[in-house]
């Protein structure tokens, strides 16, 4: 890709200017120098230089697929970058010392601490097990908890995190798993704080006390640096933004000099339109869970009496982070678990066996919330992988033989018209990019005309584009009848494409309402938990 | 019919068996606390049958070539601990497919041991220690043990535990010090997030292939161990007598879902049933409906395998592999 | 600097060249193994090479078994069952057509052949059905139950007849049956047996492999070893499909053991040739897990237990020998074949991005 081409086309000011120095800018911790990547056959990195400031917080912008993750996890020590140098500054003052790359622990030694994106928890231990795991050397023949203890108290006293640390961490909400992995990074007193997207599992208002806590550990002389998709957190808490797109850096720059339209043109070079959703009329209903019930000895897969209704032409959102019960509520409506109690109808009548091959059968798409791990055979070509819903249709199979001509067509017109970026059609799934492997299941679901379409987190990965182009093509399933049943933690996904928007809390669903009686914050309260209720939030914590 | 029955039931007071029940128990617990030690990093050490029999061998080897009593354990920790170090590379770090290569690994340490203990000693010879069996009795003349063991109601099991080989002790203590280890130390806490949460040592910096292998490695010194007390307990070296010891110490490990405690538990009904059956045996006369009861514990512990399975790989699942 | 990282299609060729690379390990061992041993350098590869060339029949006659062994663990293999317990199933597939053969049912003389294979066949078919519900339903660990199971039958028969006890025999040991043979075999049968035999292999191999490749179920097959929670989304029935590929497995298995036993002159004892279970799965993975491959596999593997024997009998090299080398075949090939799934990549440093 061609950085000087798209930067023609956006008709503004140049970018690569640095913020104007009103005060001295404070010392630098951490300088990077052409990080280079390679992916495949391009890149992930490309010569990208960055330069952090203790206690500055900067915000790594990027589109899904710009490379901002790839950044951190090479300054974290995740991956070795192929090319590049990565210098700290010394506390003592003297000269910078290379930090040797592709080392976790040389990483943490030195100072770098990363809140990763999955969070990379042990669910079963508790919260203070997970935050002391791995810090005390080997060789002793005791756990000193209470230094550990003591330790983690003087730190959530001085940033002021409050959460309960003694139960199992898989016993806990999003927000309060993401304070246990943050207090895992500062229980080795970094110097630089990455965090991955990490307002993606919070609710809005998890969100901004995350905000207001990065604040504080900003003032202590930590340098935070945050990536995110979003241009309003960015604005809403950087010191320095710092752009990437397609894997370069393209923009350095101060927020008080940028706004909201102008952080969107270097995401993207080109405006997103939201797609609109025409008023029409609703058919009759396809899916309907009346009273359903799942048991299970994880308490957060359980479903409580969950009744919903899904009629032909409409879309219905449900709310909702991780660990409330979304998993389940999928593996339901795709027939992988059969529910304890209540009833599941299809076309108004309960079918006799609830099996995913009844699903497709009947010609209902679904896409599984982790489609690397649940969608896609690694093994098998993407050809075959584009296929295999439909094997026994009459258009692949003749007598139980492959028709391998039809299959091989029907793949390149679908790399083609989903824009699926895989070398060759006989490539392994496996070595596909998240973002491809999303848009092979897409594909895969939008291609066969379905009159049911089960989206769980259906843009999970997606650069902004595309995410735009899978909105627009849900509203043209939408206006064609087909019933969407959409299950999102993205508040503002929820609120474009829904009609109606169910919470679900602690497995129990509310009653959908229409999507005009929500607004940012009052979703994000309930997808919290809160009712309807404003509340104060002081500090940075739920339950202790 | 009932003097049978009285007969059946008259060889739990007998102080023999208890002994034999002991004698079996020991060498099956160390080597099973060495299969606990790998399933809590999520490895199924499908390869104990064969590091088993390398332990024994190595221990007779070291006998026959005059090595102490104190070395000969050693050295058949040391075979074991090698060939968990290969195990564990195999595993770990070059990911294949574990429970075929562990089957490849018994397989191919079995045919080792047959092939050097059949170019060491004459072909049709069974094996035994030159020394005879090793004479543990002294410990019965100790002037503390001889007090305990005339109380009046310490039984016959009491007499049995007291008067045991050092081995059984070793053994015991080998077991505490692994629940220790395993629940109460750092080393114990990432040893068993890495076997369900690798990516949670991952992200603190430590090496989860590293803590694979060195669990591995000292797993598979306690299977050696384990064949080696079985050795030195029987004073006799016969590849019959090792079959299937090893497998039995890991089925018994996933029983107790690799806690400790359980297995004790575990491997001493085991070993009382299987106590029990040769004593039937002697007892009856060798009849011939007796000539399957050797597999009498296998197939009760096979049983239990499969009653408890869906608990069992519930709270600790495995890789597919 | 050097990066692993994933190919995106392992070239056939690849392939090919990773299994010649196994074997020959394998050979380098054998060679060392039985130098080692005591066998004259000049008699290691006269021995090697008459095994190879000597005797076609000898050969093909070993061949026959490890290829339907190979073939039926590369079938489970690749549908995700891990069956290491093709020992033991022989075993009990034997052990049940000589239960047939002896007398106890009426049936006219040309029928109790067929018969008795047939229900070793189909019993060893319904064993591996109910191991793989177990799996299914109680969540029961398919490797560590066929393992317990294969001792549990060597046990067994080793305890019936008065031998010793061996849970990983020595491969190419000779086990005697307790339940001698009524059925008489005429000789045109047994030369019959040793013609149809090697065909109904080679000819199951090739449909195997025409049915993996070229079938729908070929395809739900693969999805479901590759990726079973993928392929039950899909609408894969992935339980079915188990417990069929199982069932057609546990067939092939249970007619080598009634075959082997069944095929000894009628009246004298049956003796099984033990090993060829855990061989097989030697095959399996020396063949990369493709029927195909499990053509020349097998008679490699064959060539190999060959010249052992006849070291064996020659020199007095011992069996075990045979475990060694087939446990090495099986190491270097997973080696091999995981290996090439992956490449290298150079980034020079004075490479321009």
């Amino acid at each position: 890709m061609n950085i000087q081409a798209i930067e023609r086309t956006v008709d503004f000011s140049p970018a690569l200017d640095h913020s104007a120095a009103e005060e001295p800018a404070s010392p630098s911790v951490l300088t990077a120098s052409g990080l280079t990547r390679s992916i495949g056959n391009g890149y992930a990195n490309q010569g990208i230089d960055l330069e952090i400031r203790e206690g500055e917080i900067l915000v790594l912008l990027g589109d899904n697929g710009s490379g901002k993750s790839t950044l951190i996890d090479s300054l974290a020590g995740y991956v070795a970058p192929d090319r590049g140098t990565i210098l700290m500054s010394d506390p003592k003052g003297r000269t910078p010392k290379r930090l040797k790359p592709g080392s976790v622990r040389r990483a943490i030694a030195r100072g770098v601490g990363i809140v990763p994106r999955d969070l990379a928890l042990a669910d079963k231990l508790t919260g203070f097990d997970n935050i002391v795991l791995g810090t005390e050397s080997f060789w002793r023949p005791a756990r000193n908890r209470s230094a550990g203890r003591k330790t983690i108290d003087e730190i959530k006293d001085q940033f002021d995190i409050r959460v309960d640390l003694t139960v199992p961490t898989c016993r806990l909400s999003a927000g309060d798993r993401f304070r246990v992995a943050l207090l895992r990074a500062l229980y080795r007193t970094p110097r630089v704080l990455l965090l991955d997207e990490p307002t993606t599992i919070l609710t809005p208002q998890d969100g901004a006390s995350l905000i207001r806590a990065l604040n504080i550990l900003a003032e202590t002389g930590i340098a935070v640096v945050m990536a995110t998709r979003e241009p309003e957190e960015a604005l809403a808490v950087a010191d320095r933004i710092v752009v990437l797109r397609a894997g370069a850096k393209i923009a350095d720059v101060s927020p008080a000099e940028q706004n909201h339209e102008t952080l969107r043109g270097f995401l993207t070079g080109q405006p997103i339109t939201k797609p609109t959703l025409a008023y029409h009329a609703t058919g009759e209903t396809i899916l309907e869970l009346v009273k359903v019930d799942v048991a299970s000895h994880d308490k957060r897969s359980c479903l409580r009496e969950i009744s919903l209704e899904v009629r032909a032409g409409e879309i219905i959102g449900i709310a909702g982070t991780s660990g409330n019960g979304q998993e389940t509520l999928a593996a339901v409506i795709s027939g992988l678990v059969a529910p304890a109690g209540g009833k599941v109808k299809l076309f108004g009548r309960i079918p006799r066996q609830m099996t995913p091959a009844l699903f497709v059968r009947v010609g209902i798409g679904r896409v599984p919330p982790d489609c690397r791990q649940q969608g896609v055979v690694g093994d098998m070509s993407v050809a075959e992988n584009l296929v295999l819903e439909d094997i026994r249709t009459s258009d692949f199979e003749h007598n139980g033989f492959l028709k391998t001509r039809a299959i091989r067509e029907h793949a390149t017109r679908m790399l083609a018209g989903y824009g699926i970026g895989a070398p060759s059609i006989d490539a392994s799934a496996a070595v596909l990019g998240d973002g491809d492997i999303q848009k092979l299941v897409l594909a895969r679901v939008f291609d066969r005309n379905p009159c049911f379409i089960l989206a769980d987190h259906p843009t999970r990965g997606l650069d902004l584009r595309t995410y735009g182009e899978v909105h627009r093509r849900l509203a043209t399933e939408r206006a064609r009848g087909t019933a969407i049943l959409l299950i999102s933690e993205d508040v503002d996904e929820l609120l474009t494409l829904s009609d109606w928007i169910g919470v679900l809390y602690d497995g129990r669903l509310t009653m959908p309402q229409p999507t005009r009686a929500f607004d940012r914050r009052s979703l994000g309260f309930m997808m919290g938990g809160h009712g309807s209720l404003a509340q104060d939030w002081t500090g940075w914590g739920g339950a202790e | 019919m009932m003097s049978g029955l009285s007969g059946a039931l008259g060889i739990l007071a007998d102080a023999a068996f208890w002994v034999a029940a002991i004698d079996i128990a020991t060498p099956l617990l160390i080597a099973a606390l060495g299969a606990i030690l790998c399933g809590q990093t999520g490895m199924l050490a499908l390869g104990i049958e064969g590091i088993f029999t390398a332990g024994a061998l190595a221990a007779l080897l070291s006998v026959h070539f005059g090595k102490g009593l104190w070395t000969v354990p050693l050295v058949a920790a040391a075979v074991g601990a090698l060939i968990g170090l290969i195990s564990g590379t195999l595993t770990s770090p070059l990911q294949l497919p574990q429970r075929t290569t562990g089957l490849a690994v018994a397989l191919l340490t079995t045919g080792l041991c047959q092939l050097v203990f059949g170019l060491q000693f004459a072909a049709d010879a069974p094996g035994t220690l030159p020394s005879g069996p090793i004479d543990f009795s002294w410990i019965a003349h100790l002037p503390a043990v001889a007090t305990l063991t005339g109380l009046p109601y310490v039984g016959e099991f009491g007499r049995a535990v007291v008067g045991a080989p050092p081995l059984l002790y070793a053994a015991l203590l080998l077991a505490l010090l692994a629940s220790y280890v395993i629940n109460r130390t750092p080393l114990g806490l990432a040893l068993r997030v890495s076997g369900e949460n690798p990516s949670a040592v991952t992200a603190q910096g430590r090496s989860v292939h590293g803590l694979r292998i060195g669990a591995s490695a000292v797993g598979s010194a306690l299977m050696g161990l384990g064949g080696s007390a079985l050795v030195l307990t029987s004073g006799a070296f016969s590849f019959s007598q090792l079959s299937g010891r090893g497998f039995a110490a890991l089925m018994l490990a996933i029983i107790a879902g690799w806690r400790v405690g359980r297995t004790l538990l575990a491997v001493l009904a085991f070993a009382m049933v299987d106590a029990y059956q040769i004593h039937l045996q002697h007892r009856l006369g060798d009849p011939v409906a007796l000539t399957l009861s050797p597999l009498l514990p296998y197939a009760i512990a096979f049983v239990i395998l499969i009653a408890t399975s869906r608990s069992t790989m519930r709270r600790f699942p495995l890789s597919a592999d | 600097m050097i990066r692993v990282e994933r190919r995106a299609h392992v070239p056939m060729t690849l392939g090919i060249a990773a299994s010649i690379v196994a074997a020959s390990v394998a050979l380098i061992v054998t060679a060392l193994l039985l130098g080692l041993a005591g066998t004259p350098t000049s008699a290691i590869g006269r021995l090697m090479l008459s095994a190879a060339f000597g005797s076609p029949a000898t050969i093909v006659a070993l061949a026959t078994p490890l290829m339907l062994i190979g073939l039926a663990s590369v079938l489970t293999f690749r549908v995700g069952l891990i069956n290491l317990g093709a020992e033991g199933q022989i075993v009990a597939a034997a052990l049940t057509a000589l239960a047939v053969s002896s007398g106890v049912l009426q049936v006219p003389p040309l029928a109790i052949v067929p018969l008795a294979i047939a229900a070793g066949a189909v019993s060893n078919a319904l064993a591996l059905a109910l191991i793989v519900v177990l799996k299914l339903r109680l969540r029961v660990d398919e490797a560590v139950v066929t393992i317990l199971l294969n001792i549990a039958m060597l046990f067994a028969v080793q305890l019936l007849t008065g031998g010793t006890l061996a849970s990983l025999p020595p491969i190419g040991a000779v086990q005697p049956l307790p339940i001698a043979n009524a059925a008489d075999l005429p000789g045109w049968g047994q030369d019959l047996h040793g013609v149809l035999a090697p065909l109904i292999a080679v000819i199951a191999c090739l449909m195997s492999f025409a049915l993996l490749r070229f079938t729908i179920w070929g395809l739900e097959i693969r999805a479901t070893g590759g990726n079973t929670v993928a392929a039950r989304f899909a609408g894969v029935r992935v339980n079915s499909i188990k417990l069929k590929v199982a069932m057609f497995s546990g067939l092939l298995i249970g007619l080598v053991g009634a075959g082997q036993a069944i095929s000894t002159a009628g009246g004298a004892t049956p003796n099984l040739v033990l090993g060829l279970g855990y061989a097989g799965i030697a095959v399996a993975f020396l063949a990369a897990r493709d029927p195909l491959g499990v053509i020349p596999a097998a008679l490699f593997v064959s060539v190999l237990l060959t010249a052992i024997g006849a070291a064996n009998r020659e020199t007095g090299v011992p069996l075990a020998l045979g475990n060694v080398v087939v446990a090495t075949l099986l190491i270097a090939a997973l080696m091999a074949h995981g290996s090439i799934r992956y490449r290298l990549r150079f980034r020079s440093w004075s490479e321009a991005p």
